[in-house]
């Protein structure tokens, strides 16, 4: 008998998701969220994941305030995701995407993440955040236009 | 002046004797109170026996920690024992290694779900095996009076043990009154369970499941649409460290908790069945 059968390995866990980097194609077509052509903020966000849960209402208020374009994308099914978006009265487009994609599509290895996206659909920033205001700080930060 | 030295020998073999009696009977005693719970923790691994023989494993493992409790406080079997708990402590610490990973995330829970001795589990179960034997090697042997004596302390100790577990005991959460029999998850969603749980009640079932979910308002609007064979209300407060559990009533209707709340889902969803 194999000793060693007896005690199987953990698997080993999967590769480390990387970042889109600035520059990139962003894999999603905004521009029928953001018809002008505008800078976008994408939020990347897990139903499942309790900061997540917890920034999403501080997020509406800051966007909807600064008037900033923005879209959610959540791993949260579009049942899921159009009951989130009629509680909050529609107040950005939200896109459903499998849970894979988060990492394997959008290379994010936690949520939530942060991608700001040009009006070419090129990537100019890509960061994590732990509150709404910091999400807008840093697009102020850019330069990005606001109410 | 023999006597005296008898004595203070005789309190090695003492404070081993209590000790190991004393975690072999509080290992029990969590598991006494809801077995079938404990057979759930075991379901969860794979085992070389058919479904059924896993809640006879269960008992079994109770039943021999119970029997190895009574024979080290009231000194029985005394050459026996020794090798039975040595035996029993190996065969724990070869399930902990074997099953290291499932046990990374939520301990081994040998000892309830929230004992300060559920850490170092390997570690502990060879520091008991080394002082088990330590009197053993060192061939000290109680007189009849000393054992006697220890038998006392262990009783008293155990039932002032009891006492105070029963004081400082946890209360069990308001049960709502329309739940009626159904068992009860009690869930948040800052548990690491949160998504485990949203899987398993997204599946249509016929048996109903009662979960109080404490969560922000639009979580529970949209799990209330997802979980739509089940019953969803808001949980009054937060839940104790985030941890889930289900309670429910055994056969003789008295009301249990159960830690093993996925495991309890899983087989009450019929999803394994």
């Amino acid at each position: 008998m194999d000793f060693r059968s007896w005690f199987p390995k953990s698997p080993k866990s999967p590769l480390n998701a990387k970042p889109l980097e600035a520059g990139r194609p962003f894999p999603m077509n905004l521009r029928t969220m953001a018809p002008n052509g505008q800078t976008v903020a994408v939020g990347i966000v897990s139903l499942h994941c309790s900061h997540c849960v917890d920034m999403l209402p501080h997020l509406v208020t800051a966007v909807v305030k600064r008037r900033i374009p923005f879209v959610l994308v959540s791993s949260g099914t579009p049942q899921e995701n159009a009951n989130v978006a009629a509680y909050f009265g529609h107040p950005f487009p939200i896109v459903s995407i499998a849970e894979e994609d988060v990492q394997g599509r959008f290379g994010v290895e936690q949520t939530p993440y942060f991608y700001f996206v040009l009006g070419s659909g090129i990537v100019a920033d890509g960061f994590t955040a732990d509150t709404a205001e910091d999400v807008i700080a840093r697009w102020l930060r850019h330069g990005y236009p606001h109410a | 002046m023999l006597d005296r030295l008898n004595g203070s020998v005789a309190l090695i073999a003492y404070a081993a004797n209590l000790l190991a009696g004393a975690t072999f009977m509080m290992s029990a005693a969590t598991k006494w109170n809801n077995p079938e719970n404990f057979a759930l923790f075991l379901s969860r691994f794979s085992w070389p026996i058919a479904n059924g023989g896993i809640r006879l494993l269960a008992y079994g493992v109770i039943f021999a920690e119970s029997l190895l409790a009574a024979s080290f406080a009231l000194n029985l079997a005394n050459g026996y024992r020794q090798g039975a708990a040595v035996f029993a402590l190996a065969a724990f610490t070869f399930f902990l290694i074997r099953n290291r990973k499932e046990l990374a995330d939520t301990g081994c829970a040998c000892f309830g779900e929230r004992s300060r001795l559920n850490r170092f589990p390997i570690a502990r179960n060879l520091a008991l095996i080394v002082i088990i034997m330590v009197p053993f090697a060192l061939g000290i042997t109680l007189t009849p009076h000393q054992s006697a004596i220890q038998g006392t302390i262990f009783v008293v100790a155990a039932m002032i043990g009891y006492g105070l577990g029963k004081l400082v005991k946890q209360h069990d959460p308001a049960i709502p009154p329309d739940a009626g029999e159904l068992p009860l998850l009690f869930l948040s969603y800052r548990s690491s369970g949160f998504k485990e749980a949203d899987e398993l009640l997204s599946a249509p079932s016929s048996r109903e499941v009662f979960v109080m979910l404490d969560a922000p308002p639009w979580i529970l609007e949209t799990k209330r649409n997802r979980w739509s064979s089940h019953r969803l209300i808001a949980a009054d407060g937060p839940i104790p460290d985030d941890a889930p559990f289900v309670m429910h009533r055994n056969r003789r209707g008295r009301l249990k908790r159960f830690g093993e709340w996925a495991a309890f889902l899983r087989q009450y969803i019929g999803e394994e069945m």
